[in-house]
């Protein structure tokens, strides 16, 4: 995917900075949402992509 | 010079259906003044029959047990709507469970959940579900006198407190385990944050807010006020530590926004990995769409003389490409397009001109993307 203006607002390398420092392990929203981005990076399964009155979590072993 | 997307060159990153949304009862308990199903343009669940005979489940059993042997996934998602699906019986609905989970096989997990008002989430509803390990997630809409707004049985009675009866049945320790989450359409004359604690008071899994579906024949008013409405509860959800909820369209925003692939059709440019059967056994599109147009989710294609593969090469798939290269110009020079990705496929429609347009919650998305990466950006700079 390329790189979106979001993204591209944040400082380059940010993202990859926060998982070398472990932010993914963070409680948090963001740390939540770095731990699905470690997993795709290094090759997890990728989420269906779900209808919008779909709930349903992510199956066993792809919780983030 | 404009470059046209070759939407046939573009379309096939499918990992085939992962999700079969199953009408399973095509009536409704309540009279929402916002469905959807009853009050948009698409009035075809008038000449479909009230529920999905034992006949056209057997047979989607069949099709998705060729789809899942074609395809070969791990696993696959049943959601079984409506209408209200628990109209439909326990009986029935677990002779759907059981059909589908012995066409598939064991190679194949099949996860179900149903969507419901909750009105008839009694203890004998739970307990069939629970035997059959249907996940359950409900439509409250927030507070009472916000969620009966709209929410109303056909003799105008709000639901509220009958949907909280079920509700609360549905979170006791003997059932909690298959709450799955809630389902709230956003009311702008609904206060944000009352709104969100009336939500988080049952302690759902996930939540997620639904736009009122609109296309640009009736769009939302200017002003970005969907955004704004949004955003305050982002800040409120976003301060919580530790996550306690997750908020789907808050989380996908976040997501996508770092790096990762969407998983909702609402936020980012994914490919189309599900599709609705309805009770008459019909193959459909996307449900939504029949907000644009009478007939829009219709593909001309059943179960019974086609398959899902069938679907995903048919014509209604043909503008629904993954990726933001079959997004309209205006869509593909946006700063915030990898992030929304258009938005949701309904939301684009303009009479006249298809859904080659920006969604008609443009501002909404993008203001509250916008303030979403603010918000990211500086957490990202400034450890807590």
């Amino acid at each position: 995917m390329a790189e979106s203006g979001c993204r591209a607002a944040f400082k380059a390398g940010i993202v990859e900075a926060a998982l070398d420092c472990g932010r993914d392990q963070e409680p948090t929203a963001l740390g939540h949402a770095l731990r699905r981005v470690r997993s795709e990076q290094t090759g997890g399964p990728r989420r269906v992509v779900a209808w919008k009155s779909c709930l349903l979590p992510p199956p066993p072993g792809q919780e983030y | 010079v404009t470059v046209v997307p070759d939407v046939r060159a573009a379309r096939p990153r499918t990992r085939g259906i992962r999700q079969f949304v199953l009408k399973i009862h095509e009536r409704c308990n309540l009279a929402c003044d916002y469905c959807y199903v009853y009050e948009a343009a698409d009035q075809s669940w008038r000449h479909k029959p009230a529920a999905m005979g034992p006949d056209v489940v057997a047979q989607t059993a069949e099709r998705i047990s060729e789809h899942v042997a074609e395809h070969r996934p791990e696993w696959i998602e049943v959601v079984l709507h409506g209408g209200e699906p628990l109209l439909a019986g326990t009986d029935a609905i677990t002779e759907a469970v059981h059909t589908i989970r012995a066409a598939v096989g064991d190679t194949t997990r099949v996860r179900f959940q149903i969507q419901t008002n909750g009105v008839m989430l009694t203890a004998s509803a739970l307990q069939c579900l629970d035997a059959l390990d249907v996940g359950v997630a409900v439509s409250l809409d927030g507070a009472a006198a916000d969620h009966d707004r709209h929410r109303r049985f056909a003799h105008g009675a709000g639901s509220f407190s009958a949907t909280v009866a079920g509700l609360e049945l549905l979170n006791s320790p003997r059932f909690r385990h298959l709450f799955i989450g809630l389902l709230c359409v956003v009311d702008l004359d609904s206060d944000p944050m009352r709104t969100y604690e009336a939500l988080t008071a049952f302690r759902p899994p996930v939540v997620d807010f639904l736009l009122p579906h609109r296309t640009w024949a009736d769009p939302p008013p200017p002003g970005a006020l969907y955004g704004s409405w949004l955003t305050k509860i982002f800040d409120a959800w976003w301060a919580t530590v530790p996550r306690t909820t997750g908020v789907r369209i808050f989380d996908e925003i976040v997501a996508v926004s770092l790096g990762a692939h969407t998983a909702t059709t609402a936020i980012g440019a994914g490919p189309v990995e599900y599709t609705t059967v309805e009770t008459d056994g019909s193959i459909e599109a996307d449900d939504i769409l029949k907000v644009a147009y009478a007939g829009a989710p219709a593909t001309g294609l059943n179960i019974w003389e086609n398959d899902f593969d069938a679907y995903l090469a048919s014509e209604s798939l043909r503008g629904r490409v993954d990726g933001i290269e079959a997004l309209c110009d205006q869509c593909r020079a946006c700063e915030i397009v990898d992030v929304c990705g258009g938005g949701a496929y309904p939301h684009r429609y303009r009479p006249g001109a298809g859904f080659a347009n920006p969604s008609s919650y443009c501002d909404d998305l993008k203001m509250l993307i916008q303030h979403i990466c603010g918000i990211i950006g500086r957490d990202l700079d400034n450890p807590r």
